[in-house]
């Protein structure tokens, strides 16, 4: 991907408070599954992927609870 | 990259085998493909994008599917194509073979894709591979400003393409993925938002939230909806406003022409009648009888004296008083008419011979004094027709002054000519009716505006109570086994699908310049108006436009469909600049609603790309080609063939022309 937009794409995640590597996953996907026949299991991959990213979210915020406790 | 050969088989009206071997290396890669309307052009272009992408719908396949193959016993139908990427050799290969006669879609057996790379056949049994190897050798999205007929042009070419060029923009830099992204994540958002709901259900009093949860998201879905709509009228109004407003400037200025018009026409008016004047004097001093006689003698003196024509009359007065007198005496004989108008026998010419030696201080005492007064007497009329003849000869004068008006005339016609045709038939009378329309255009678009501001704040209250409600959700989230994950993965895609909007408008923006650099190169090569039009213009709204070199942007009402479709061809050639792979250029009918200039200027730069060693392939009709197209070409030409029809079965075959 083009320097300009890789780096659009982290601005933006920084901005909106979201994990950058979650918005790259999720290109990845759409890029291997771009063609029309070929979109099959792409909504399976995603969800999969944000739940692991979500998880990931929730674990962070428990690990940060912990420390303040 | 070069497209190396093409093969078909029984694809739309080519039934049986077809070969096309493209010129590949040499300076010579332009090739050019002859057919009629309806002799199959358009059916290559179709052939290379299904061979490389297949086809949406099986009733697409069904239609490229010859009709007279499709009912043999083993029907095939199949696109080859070998690309030569600087010696490394690429074939796809595209076919549906079935072992039944085809009578409708569902005997259509499965398209095969087959590549080779290198000549060795890449192994797989997942299409998707193979189509994931054609993909990265020819983006879909970068393949269309690539392989493109006259209706590309022709969308590029309408007003408003903001939304198109927008699009177009994304493919080509690869957003189109980022789109599909933002889209993705927010129909998965709405499958999980279900999910909650009945994970919801499950907790104590879960039902209760799961329900205004429901209908909070109803409500905001419908704002969004109610939203959109608005926002899609406003747009309208926008494109009706601007439109409205090019053509009131154009009004204007339409009015500041007509004015223009009118005083020229005054002039003019007056320059007639000063040359009326001037041509009845002129014809008053030409009928002249003294005068008629008198100037060829005048003009004989022009002749030895050298002189101004200021000094005629004293310069002739000397001719007369020496050597001239001889000559107007033999006019006077000659013509047999004297200068006051009597007849010129000899008795009277010997009185005019005396008068002037009279005049000139001679001896008249031979003449009796009856004589000597008659002499008198005409050398008083000789004196008073000379007189006459000194406002007589301003006829030079008075031509000289014709000549100042004729040219006067002249110009100002030629100006009055220039500002009817910058006019082109705009009606003053309208001025104020646009006005009208403006004025009630910008009400309605402020009343849409308000709306949209109300919707909005009910947007932003309801998803305040939203927010209230995913707290109370995430209070109960404990009760029930994966509810507070599903929360925070419905956060995380609602907010990632907004994000790739996001991405895609600042990435489109980012890039904006770059390709109206691109796009203004082919278009200074192509306008017919390179010391007018500086630069090609892509708004911030990703609309078109041209600027001037005194920096003015005229309205885009104001420039013509051929223009359109100029800066249409120019971005499509300036993105295609951009595109991963340099591909082929292969155009379907490119020149469109063209004229002779722009076409010739297309060819021209059609010529430079093949000389940098882009192979260029276009589908021509003789029009296409006509106006010293195809001499400009020629050069870079390396091949060329005709598709022959035949009218009785339909079918088509393609024959090489020796060059």
């Amino acid at each position: 991907m083009d320097k300009t937009i890789q780096r659009i794409i982290e601005e933006v995640a920084r901005e909106k408070g979201i994990d950058v590597g979650f918005l790259l996953r999720v290109v990845q996907l759409e890029e291997t599954k771009a063609h029309l026949t070929r979109r099959h299991g792409l909504f399976d991959e995603i969800r999969e992927i944000s739940r692991k990213y979500a998880q990931r979210e929730i674990d962070s915020k428990k690990g940060l609870e912990k420390n303040e406790d | 990259m070069k497209i190396k050969t093409l093969e078909l088989k029984n694809f739309r009206p080519y039934y049986g085998d077809i070969k096309l071997n493209f010129p590949v290396e040499g300076d010579t890669p332009i090739c050019l493909i002859h057919g009629h309307n309806g002799y199959g052009k358009t059916s290559l272009f179709y052939a290379l994008n299904w061979c490389l992408y297949g086809h949406e719908k099986l009733k697409d396949a069904f239609e490229y599917f010859n009709i007279s193959a499709r009912e043999e016993e083993r029907p095939s139908m199949s696109v080859k194509i070998v690309f030569d990427d600087n010696g490394r050799e690429i074939t796809v290969l595209r076919r549906i073979i079935s072992n039944k006669p085809i009578n409708s879609i569902r005997d259509l057996a499965n398209a095969e894709l087959v590549v080779f790379d290198k000549g060795r056949k890449i192994q797989t049994q997942d299409d998707q591979v193979l189509q994931e190897f054609v993909n990265d050798i020819l983006p879909l999205e970068a393949s269309q400003f690539s392989f493109f007929d006259g209706e590309k042009i022709e969308t590029y070419s309408s007003d408003n393409v903001a939304e198109e060029t927008q699009g177009a923009i994304a493919s080509v830099l690869g957003l189109t993925l980022l789109t599909k992204a933002q889209d993705d994540l927010g129909k998965l958002a709405i499958e999980l938002d279900r999910d909650r709901r009945r994970l919801l259900e499950r907790a104590q009093d879960g039902k209760v939230l799961a329900d205004e949860m429901f209908i909070l998201d109803q409500d905001i879905d419908e704002g969004r909806k109610q939203k959109s709509e608005r926002e899609l009228e406003y747009k309208k109004l926008l494109s009706v406003e601007s439109s409205l407003q090019d053509q009131l400037v154009s009004q204007e200025a339409a009015k500041s022409i007509l004015s223009d018009i009118k005083e020229l026409e005054e002039k003019i008016n007056s320059a007639n009648e000063r040359k009326v004047e001037l041509v009845i004097e002129i014809k008053e001093a030409s009928k002249s009888l003294y005068l008629d006689i008198l100037e060829p003698v005048i003009a004989d003196q022009v002749a030895i004296a050298q002189r101004s024509r200021d000094n005629l009359i004293s310069m002739h007065i000397e001719s007369v008083r020496d050597e001239t007198i001889q000559n107007l005496m033999q006019k006077i004989e000659q013509s047999g008419i004297c200068i006051c108008g009597r007849v010129a026998d000899t008795k009277h010419i010997n009185f005019i011979r005396s008068a002037l030696e009279l005049s000139d201080g001679g001896d008249a005492n031979h003449l009796n004094s009856t004589e000597i007064d008659q002499i008198k007497q005409l050398t008083t009329q000789l004196e008073s027709a000379l007189n006459l003849s000194r406002g007589k000869i301003s006829y030079a004068e008075l031509a000289a002054k014709l000549g100042l008006i004729e040219n006067e005339l002249d110009e100002l016609e030629t100006s009055l000519a220039a500002k009817k045709s910058q006019l082109g038939g705009v009606d003053e009378e309208a001025v104020s009716s646009l006005a009208g329309a403006l004025e009630k255009t910008q009400k309605d678009k402020r009343k849409i505006d308000q709306e949209i501001g109300s919707i909005e704040k009910t947007i932003s209250d309801n998803l305040a109570k939203k927010r209230k409600l995913e707290a109370k959700i995430s209070g109960i989230s404990g009760q029930v086994h994966g509810l507070d994950l599903l929360n925070c993965q419905l956060q995380l895609l609602e907010k990632s699908s907004e994000a790739f909007g996001e991405i895609v408008r600042r990435s489109a923006l980012a890039k904006q310049g770059e390709i109206q650099d691109a796009s203004t190169g082919f278009f200074r090569n192509i306008t017919n108006k390179a010391f007018g039009y500086e630069r090609m213009m892509i708004n911030d709204d990703f609309s078109f436009g041209v600027e001037t070199y005194q920096k003015t942007r005229p309205p885009m009402a104001l420039i013509s469909a051929g223009e359109k479709q100029v800066t249409a061809l120019s971005f499509i050639l300036g993105l295609n600049e951009f595109t991963r792979r340099q591909a082929p250029i292969f155009m379907d009918t490119p020149m469109g609603r063209l004229d002779e200039t722009h076409r010739r200027n297309v060819a021209k730069v059609l010529f430079d790309l093949a000389k940098m060693g882009r192979q260029i392939i276009l589908l021509v009709t003789d029009t296409d080609i006509a106006f010293g197209v195809y001499s400009i070409l020629k050069p870079g030409v390396g091949a060329e063939f005709e598709i022959v029809h035949n009218q009785e079965n339909l079918t088509s075959k393609i024959q090489k022309r020796i060059l």
